[in-house]
């Protein structure tokens, strides 16, 4: 499979966007609603709600990160150097979704 | 006219000499008051950076009067409204008005040299958002003069700036004039995108473009995504102040955090937009002086990739202390801690570059080192204030002042001394004298530092900023006299810089090219620049930072390179691959005109109808712009088809007309993004004010109107599908046209019912915003039926073949955008009424 390297290079952090504006919008509205005064078992729905989304972003992350080690195209040098960059920028926006959102498990929500 | 001749033989020149006056007479820009209808890259690019300085200019007046007030307690220079006016209109015009257009320039000027290209994909659009600029900056600094200019502060927070405490015209010149310079903004992102992505010299891949390229990139495609929000916050703010809709009234379901963030959501990128052309300036100054290669090229980009998105992400650290809960502070803390990584990145590679070379101490040297020492500290104080507890003690105060310029002179100002220096042999054609340079650059070093640093200290003891005096026995006397001192002295520096310059311009001695054995193409042409940079184009076999401009030159001149002939007297250049640099295909550029003028002037009597409450004008002035704009196009089009062209070296390529994606077909593209964001920023507005204004939900909130919602419905898809029956075959294509512009009336004539039927508008911000978003979609259907219009006059005129459907293609990307983005709007008021049930405060 050919992925055009704009893509490669992009996706890490149009994720990362994402998964902030998802997380923000989510804490946001669960707030307005109260969800954050519903409990499941020790944690409130809000919480949970947003913890699930943390992991399901890590993991698509990390899937995508997977994959594109699978299909490596070491064809020309142009594609070489992309590739090189594209995976930094990928495991920076792993640490960086790491770093940013890891609030979510201890701090006030609301 | 050129059209007519389609032919696709071509005449060698023979010599240089005969090849230069061939091209010459063909690229050439004409005298006296022709000079006012330029459109290559080379000029727009002087004017704007020439424009930038006379507007640093104003803003170093302006700041040397606010620093005079405060030099001591209760000084009598300026009053309150007088300080207002002059603090406001210094922070919009060093950002608006001088450091952005200043890198547009740079970049305008630069980078079609260093791509190996002979102009910038859409000349006439450079002209245009030049004219814009001159026009919207004049008239905030005319309004100046006459006592009305914004006095909100740069960011204009309302309720502060909306009609109540602001009823006079000060904030309507700042919204109208803004936006109105931000159309340049805007022009000049798309037109550097394309540029860059498509307008190279065959073999210049991705990966050997030179790193200055990557950075204006990532700047360019930052701008499309962060100046949207801000021209819709204008737009919505200013329709609040003249209409009275309730976008911000927090009496009336608004908020005026809404503002705020719309204001940061371009704000704070805007800081990495100044910054970075500037780092991309440092990167491609430091190796060459240094006598050596960049290092970590790929790390490099990587960086600056990861701080453009975590840049965007920050935005909420301007508004720490809005009450916003903890959770959320930690997102914008923790991404504006991050950035600071990717910047430590750069200043490593730098030093890295200077470790590995042998660097040589010229001024520019001088100036990229007030750059490291100016901005880390500015860094540092940047670190520490994205954490929120210390923001919340020095929110607000002179500390904050002082980080700011830190930055943005240490990060800005210091970085572009360094590149004038560099760039102005090339520009002039004449090396530096050299005998003020150093003394210059000492005083603006050792004057800075004394002012800035004194506010450091004044903000930790509690002084505000935006105050106009304070009291003796506050104790902040002594700083602040110390911080005036130092502003002057700073001021002589500037001054004396300028005369450096201009001596170098006047006096400097000639010299051959490539002065600092420079490896980039910009240096591979004649210096001062020839009206189209090359004789002939390059092939790039390498990393087009380690050529050798003293080799290439001679021979791309020679005619040696691509296109090195003259054809039908046309304008020609190459596009490649973006991604592997192949040659693609020929674009031929339009010639001087007067046109983007005229329509600038059109479009400053739609501003001007706006700020003057002519509403009469307005539509008229807005039908004038349509019509210059359609003037464009006539001398863009090809009536035959033409097939493959030689273009050199044995190798053929298609004209631009002929193929699938030339250049303005990704301009469409990224224009349509950008526009995707504004809208994406509007219907955010709308479920942002749901979720945390005060007064919702609307009473007996009622949006009644699936009938015409339907209808413009049905229409929307009806234009967008018929639209792809226009294929240019005869028959098809007049009938798909004919479809799409009555589907696109007939939505317009649905909305406008939608419209007229929503109940009190002014009443509530779920009603404001309903209005807002209907008419967004009733605009866009009303440019579909323009477009549908326009091709079908293509058509009758014989541009349009099932070779050349470009206008075609370029519609379609709209009618499909329309239909989209209308659907999303179409279904929004029903969304936000069944919201509404669900809560509210
Ligand atoms: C040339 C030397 C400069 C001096 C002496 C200077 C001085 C000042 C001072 C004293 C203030 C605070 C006004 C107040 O809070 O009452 C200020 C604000 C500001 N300055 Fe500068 N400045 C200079 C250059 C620049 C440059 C180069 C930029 C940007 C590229 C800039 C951007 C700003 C901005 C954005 C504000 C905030 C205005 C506001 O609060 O609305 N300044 N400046
Ligand atoms: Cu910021």
């Amino acid at each position: 499979m050919r992925v055009s390297p704009f893509i490669q290079i992009l996706t890490g952090f149009i994720i990362w966007s994402a998964a902030f504006l998802l997380l923000y919008a989510t804490q946001a509205t669960g707030c307005h609603l109260g969800w954050h005064e519903l409990d499941i078992g020790p944690v409130s729905v809000l919480r949970l709600l947003l913890t699930t989304i943390f992991v399901l972003v890590l993991a698509l992350l990390g899937g995508l990160f997977w994959s594109a080690r699978q299909v490596k195209d070491r064809s020309a040098d142009t594609s070489e150097t992309l590739t090189q960059i594209a995976t930094t920028v990928h495991i920076a926006a792993i640490v960086s979704t790491l770093i940013t959102f890891s609030g979510l498990f201890w701090l006030t929500l609301c | 006219m050129m059209d007519n001749r389609p032919e696709t033989g071509f005449e060698t020149a023979g010599s240089p000499i005969r090849l230069h006056r061939q091209l010459n007479a063909i690229w050439g820009s004409g005298q006296g008051l022709q000079r006012l209808s330029a459109v290559n890259h080379t000029i727009v690019g002087i004017r704007f950076m020439v424009t930038a300085l006379v507007f640093f200019a104003i803003g170093g007046i302006l700041a040397m009067l606010i620093r005079t007030q405060l030099a001591s307690t209760n000084s009598t220079f300026l009053d309150a409204a007088q300080y207002a006016q002059v603090f406001t209109m210094h922070g919009v015009i060093m950002m608006f008005l001088f450091a952005i257009p200043f890198f547009e320039g740079l970049a305008i000027y630069l980078l079609p040299k260093m791509l190996g290209a002979r102009d910038l994909a859409f000349p006439r659009m450079s002209a245009y958002g030049y004219w814009c600029y001159l026009f919207g900056g004049s008239f905030l600094v005319a309004a100046l003069l006459f006592g009305i200019a914004p006095d909100g502060g740069w960011f204009m927070y309302t309720p502060l700036s909306s009609r109540p405490y602001s009823p006079g015209i000060n904030a309507d010149v700042w919204l109208l004039g803004i936006t109105f310079v931000e159309i340049s903004a805007l022009s000049a992102a798309i037109e550097i995108t394309v540029t860059i992505l498509k307008l190279r010299s065959p073999g210049m891949s991705l990966t050997r473009m030179p790193i200055f390229a990557w950075y204006m990139l990532v700047v360019a495609a930052m701008m499309l995504i962060g100046f949207p929000p801000l021209i819709l916050g204008s737009i919505l703010l200013e329709v609040e102040r003249a209409f009275d809709l309730p976008f911000f009234d927090p009496t009336r379901g608004g908020d005026p955090l809404l503002w705020q963030h719309l204001f940061w959501l371009f704000g704070h990128p805007e800081v990495y937009i100044i910054f970075l052309p500037a780092a991309g300036a440092l990167s491609t100054i430091i190796p060459v002086l240094s006598r050596t290669r960049l290092e970590g090229y790929g790390l490099i980009v990587a960086a600056i990739v990861a701080m453009a998105f975590l840049s965007f992400g920050l935005w909420v650290h301007h508004m720490y202390t809005v009450g916003i809960p903890h959770v959320a502070l930690s997102f914008f803390s923790a991404a504006s801690a991050l950035v600071a990584i990717p910047t430590g990145i750069q200043i490593f590679a730098w030093l890295a570059t200077m470790a590995h070379g042998r660097p040589q101490f010229s001024i520019p040297m001088l100036h990229v080192f007030g750059f490291f020492f100016v901005f880390v500290l500015g860094g540092l104080t940047g670190v520490m204030l994205a954490m929120v507890p210390f923001d919340w003690q020095a929110h607000d105060t002179h500390f904050v002042v002082a980080h700011l310029h830190y930055v943005l002179v240490g990060g800005f100002v210091f970085p572009m001394m360094a590149a004038a220096y560099y760039w102005l042999p090339h520009i002039t054609g004449r090396q530096p004298v050299q005998h003020l340079s150093k003394p210059a650059f000492w005083l603006v070093f050792i004057g800075f530092n004394v002012t800035f640093f004194a506010m450091h200290l004044t903000g930790l003891r509690g002084m505000p900023r935006r105050v106009f005096e304070y009291p003796q026995e506050a104790g902040w006397e002594v700083l602040n006299f110390v911080s005036s001192v130092g502003g002057f002295v700073m001021t002589i520096g500037f001054a004396l810089v300028a005369v450096d310059l201009i001596m170098l311009v006047r006096y400097g001695r000639r010299f051959r090219r490539d002065p600092w054995k420079a490896g980039t193409l910009e240096w591979a042409t004649p210096t001062p620049a020839t009206s189209y940079n090359f004789g002939s184009l390059p092939h790039i076999d390498n990393r087009a930072d380690a050529l050798e401009p003293s080799v290439l030159g001679p021979d791309l001149a020679a005619g040696r390179g691509y296109l090195g002939f003259t054809r039908n007297g046309w304008m020609e250049t190459l596009t490649v691959d973006m991604v592997t640099g192949r040659l693609d295909h020929v674009v031929v550029l339009p010639r001087p005109t007067y046109l983007p003028l005229w329509t600038a002037i059109a479009t400053a009597a739609f501003f001007a109808s706006l700020l003057a409450k002519l509403y009469w004008a307005t539509p008229i002035a807005l039908l004038a712009v349509i019509a210059l704009f359609l003037l464009w196009t006539p001398s863009t089009g090809l009536k035959q088809n033409i097939g493959p062209l030689e273009v050199g070296h044995g190798e053929r390529a298609l004209h631009h007309q002929e193929v699938a994606q030339p250049p303005s077909w990704w301009a469409v593209v990224f224009a349509l993004a950008a526009d995707a964001t504004l809208y994406t920023s509007l219907i955010f507005g709308g479920f942002f004010l749901w979720l945390s204004a005060p007064n919702w939900p609307p009473p007996d909130l009622d949006f009644t109107f699936a009938g015409p919602s339907i209808i413009a419905g049905i229409a929307l898809l009806g234009a967008a599908l018929s639209t792809r029956l226009a294929d240019g075959r005869s028959g098809k294509t007049v009938f798909g046209l004919a479809i799409t512009l009555v589907a696109h009336l007939v939505t317009v004539g649905a909305l406008s019912v939608v419209m007229l039927s929503l109940p009190a508008p002014t009443s509530h911000a779920a009603l404001a915003s309903a209005l807002a978003v209907a008419a967004y979609v009733t605009l866009h259907a009303g440019i579909g039926a323009v477009l549908a219009g326009y091709g079908l006059w293509r058509w009758h005129a014989g541009y349009i073949s099932v070779q050349r459907k470009l206008d075609l293609r370029i519609g379609s990307l709209w009618h499909d955008y329309t239909a989209i983005a209308g659907l999303v709007g179409l279904a929004f008021p029903f969304v936000l009424q069944s919201l509404t049930g669900a809560g509210g405060r």
